[in-house]
């Protein structure tokens, strides 16, 4: 079957325009690049609290020459999330993929460098209370629900990339319900809950370090 | 001693399996409460977390106050009963973190095994809480349920991508070996499922497999010998983590990747779960569950009453938009015909 004479002449007119072809895509970096959150600062630190962690990770694990771009959206990262690593091979790590790739460049320390086992693994407790509550606070302050967005979203016939404030709890609770007949839109976010729970987690905290330089006994 | 003599009543996801609840926060509230304040409580059973402040489970309503949260109805009982009394200053601020760590880590094993493994959910979760919901919400609230667990086991790493059984190795019948990888093979092409993707399937769920145990290593250790993790008697980290535990290793799993690893490599966490649950099981729950006359008003978004300002102003302004909008089109369709 073909195609009509009337619609073959419409369809020869396009392209309207033709653009050049997009420039070769850049060599592999020949230093490990950290992809992060831009920030308003000068002193290149990031102005994500994920990012931060990375970028401090790094420096305090003793690795130099780590360059950083900020020109990379969210969206072009694995998972949608930054901060992504990009190594010799052309490789691209996402965040819990840092620190296997730091251990195979400088070896594995003891306990990561705590004083036992024990403290290791308390070590992991208290980055899940960081990452969970506190981490939320964070996010919540800097980024509060908005009337705008939400009302944008609602309106929008496309599903946006997950927001920020989908970590803000263990699971993303919409707007409008569960159960009710309106499809799922906007987030629900109980700010007192966040705050007390914040509250709490910064209680413990100032209570675990008491008097030491660094948390559970680390050099 | 009761601050007030209205009984307390806990709001939590229904029970199966043998378990008062499928949500394991939830049922460590009811284990908390058993033990803290026995035979004083109700256990209000429900499908629809609309009603909570939070618009999840649990929450907890006594004398007019509601407390949304888990850590904030764990406050309020402690200030009736406490079972952390023993602890001291340095113990109380490590439970602390424990308890994210539980509710975050194992509460992810939990959540992979209810709702992310495909053979679960179909066979297992979704049948269990299905016929709870109110028509027509039956057919969307579940999946709705399922998909707002996604993002948080994603950015974890425990989404999984559809399961798929192990051939079976043990069998000793070459005529079962060939019947099963003829099954395989149908689902395989069911589910459009490459050989080479079926590898790759089989390779994440040993990655799954072995971030579990790194997980459960660190609970083994800080339990070691001892019969409870803090002191001589339960505390809360004891009641959460075998809140967390029993829902890895009671319900009947189609698919029990985590509970086969749990019931073999960690005896000691399945018997500090198993000692825990025994001090609670056989005593009396008085449970009552939501009716479904509500199931009309539930399927309106929730107007509940909330004293939350932004949230009345979105609802003001999407009854605004509303009726804004339907103003509009019938001016304009007025309008045409004239």
């Amino acid at each position: 079957m073909q195609v009509p004479l009337g619609f073959q002449r419409i369809f020869s007119s396009f392209p309207l325009h033709s653009w050049p072809s997009a420039p070769e895509s850049r060599k592999p970096p020949t230093e490990p690049t950290l992809w992060i959150h831009p920030s308003n600062h000068v002193d290149g630190l990031s102005g994500d609290v994920d990012c931060l962690k990375w970028q401090a990770y790094l420096a305090l694990r003793g690795l130099k020459n780590i360059r950083v771009r900020t020109d990379v959206h969210p969206q072009g990262a694995i998972d949608h999330r930054l901060p992504n690593l990009h190594v010799e091979g052309d490789r691209l790590l996402p965040p819990h993929g840092i620190p296997a790739w730091v251990d195979e460049k400088l070896g594995k320390q003891k306990w990561e460098g705590y004083i036992s086992e024990a403290a290791q693994d308390e070590s992991r407790a208290w980055v899940s209370l960081l990452q969970g509550h506190v981490h939320a606070a964070l996010i919540f302050a800097k980024h509060p629900p908005s009337l705008k967005e939400t009302l944008l979203e609602m309106l929008s016939p496309f599903p946006s990339f997950t927001p920020p404030t989908a970590n803000l709890q263990s699971t993303v609770v919409p707007m409008t319900g569960f159960l009710s007949l309106l499809p799922p839109i906007g987030i629900r976010v109980d700010a007192e809950s966040i705050n007390t729970e914040y509250a709490q987690a910064i209680q413990a905290l100032s209570d675990r370090l008491s008097t030491d330089k660094w948390f559970l006994g680390s050099e | 001693m009761m601050a007030s003599s209205t009984p307390l009543e806990l709001f939590v996801w229904p029970g199966a399996w043998g378990l008062p609840s499928i949500d394991p926060l939830c049922l460590s509230a009811i284990i908390y409460l058993q033990l803290a304040l026995p035979g004083q409580f109700t256990v209000i059973e429900s499908v629809n977390p609309d009603v909570s402040p939070t618009g999840q489970f649990p929450f907890l309503k006594h004398g007019g106050r509601t407390f949304a949260s888990f850590s904030a109805i764990l406050e309020y009982i402690s200030t009736l009963q406490n079972l952390d009394a023993s602890l001291d200053t340095l113990q109380k601020s490590q439970q602390t973190a424990w308890l994210a760590s539980a509710e975050s880590d194992i509460g992810n094993l939990v959540s992979h095994m209810l709702f992310a493994i495909d053979a679960n959910w179909n066979k297992l979760t979704h049948p269990a809480i299905v016929y709870d919901f109110p028509f027509p919400a039956r057919y969307y609230s579940p999946q709705r349920i399922r998909e707002s667990w996604k993002p948080r086991l994603e950015s974890s790493g425990f989404w999984a991508l559809p399961d798929i059984e192990q051939e079976d190795t043990d069998s000793k019948h070459s005529d079962d070996r060939k019947q099963k990888s003829k099954e395989l093979k149908a689902q395989d092409r069911l589910w459009g499922v490459k050989p080479k993707d079926r590898f790759l399937r089989v390779f994440e769920r040993e990655k799954i497999t072995e971030r579990a145990k790194s997980i459960l290593d660190i609970f083994t250790r800080l339990l070691g010998d001892s019969t409870f993790f803090q002191s001589e008697q339960p505390s809360t980290l004891d009641v959460v983590v075998a809140g967390h535990i029993l829902l890895l290793l009671i319900p009947p799993y189609p698919d029990p990747l985590l509970q086969d690893l749990l019931k073999k490599a960690y005896p000691s966490l399945v018997s500090h779960a198993e000692r825990i649950h025994g001090q609670v099981k056989d005593a009396s729950l008085p449970t009552s569950r939501i009716t479904k006359r509500e199931s009309v008003w539930s399927l309106l978004p929730n107007i509940s009453d909330t004293d939350d300002a932004w949230l009345i102003r979105l609802r003001w302004a999407y009854l605004g938009l509303t009726i804004g909008g339907f103003a509009a089109y019938a001016t304009s369709t007025f309008i045409r015909r004239r």
